[in-house]
């Protein structure tokens, strides 16, 4: 029997920033990965996410995006997100004021002969009084290059917090 | 946590195949995942999931599955039927790719039946979908692995399938 992991890569964190870059956390080592998202906002949204590729440059042009995701309100019913042909993902992963966690995985970022995809679930909590979003997400960066890192944002407000940290399913 | 995720079987398709079956769950682990990666066809189809009895196809009306199948460009639909004899995760072209996650639960149970749940993204060439949701093989009977076959009588020409149990 072989023996596989859930691998640590690194991990990478910010205080009161509106970006944080996790930069060289896809490799040849893995072909899959999981993204693990912590954070904490006054504003409430969704994250922006934008690959980093081998260049080092953040993707934020070139209608390459495309993401769907499902609101899951707890009080609100539920809200369909998408768009086809955009310059990031929304929604893989929310901003919360009581926090929100984002469990990510992405396939095939390094395989630069293949797009990069991604699938996350989130849960998060808008404010004190009984506001809980959960997420279910699925995304494609429809460009077939090499992708080594993660920007994520906060469009509205900063983050109070983030923690990010990225595993490779070996 | 180093450790914490068991390979357990593995086939990385290079050359053109009918399908894949991954076997090997049984009582070492509670819970199992699958993960398939990079998958392409040799022309337009569908792939499709069962589960494995004894390294055998369940091709039973037992499947019962429910789901949200996601999709970039128009508004998401609901899919949800009894007594399927597989999931099926949408047509892609040859210029399409799936990529995946499913966990996999009771399967060595003889005395209850076996769920998964999955998240699946896919290109199928245009567009970008994808389901999430699960599935129960409404059959008390051990299970030991899952197979993935195409709709039509074509091939999977590419792709990484790998199944884990999560260690306990």
């Amino acid at each position: 029997m072989a023996v596989g992991n859930l691998e640590f890569i690194k991990s990478a964190s910010g205080t009161t920033v509106s970006s944080l870059s996790v930069t060289d956390c896809f490799s040849a080592d893995y072909d899959v990965y999981q993204v693990v998202i912590d954070n904490d906002n006054a504003g409430n949204n969704d994250l922006y996410i934008r690959v980093i590729n081998n260049s080092g440059t953040v993707i934020s042009t070139g209608s390459k995006y495309d993401y769907a995701n499902l609101e899951l309100n707890a009080s609100t019913g539920f809200t369909q997100n998408k768009n086809a042909g955009f310059n990031e993902f929304r929604g893989i992963g929310y901003q919360a004021l009581e926090g929100a966690g984002t469990i990510a995985t992405f396939y095939n970022p390094y395989v630069s002969s293949s797009y990069t995809f991604a699938t996350s679930q989130t849960a998060s909590m808008y404010t004190t009084s009984s506001y809980f979003r959960g997420g279910k997400s699925i995304g494609v960066y429809k460009n077939a290059d090499t992708i080594t890192g993660l920007e994520i944002n906060a469009p509205s407000s900063n983050f109070s917090y983030i923690n990010v940290s990225v595993y490779g399913v070996k | 946590m180093a450790g914490s995720l068991i390979k357990i079987d593995e086939e990385i398709v290079t050359s053109a195949v009918a399908s894949v079956t991954l076997t090997g769950i049984n009582s070492t682990y509670d819970v199992y995942m699958v993960r398939f990666s990079d998958v392409t066809l040799n022309a337009t189809d569908s792939l499709q999931l069962q589960f494995t009895t004894s390294g055998t196809p369940d091709t039973s009306a037992n499947y019962d599955l429910a789901l949200k199948f996601f999709k970039a460009n128009t508004t998401f639909t609901n899919e949800a039927a009894p007594n399927l004899t597989q999931a099926d995760f949408s047509s892609i072209t040859t210029s399409g790719f799936y990529n995946g996650v499913i966990y996999c639960f009771n399967f060595n149970n003889a005395s209850e039946y076996s769920f998964i749940t999955f998240e699946e993204v896919h290109f199928d060439g245009t567009n970008t979908e994808g389901k999430q949701g699960g599935m129960v093989h409404t059959v008390a009977q051990v299970c030991d692995g899952v197979h993935f076959k195409l709709n039509g009588a074509n091939n999977i020409s590419s792709g990484q399938f790998v199944l884990y149990g999560l260690n306990k």
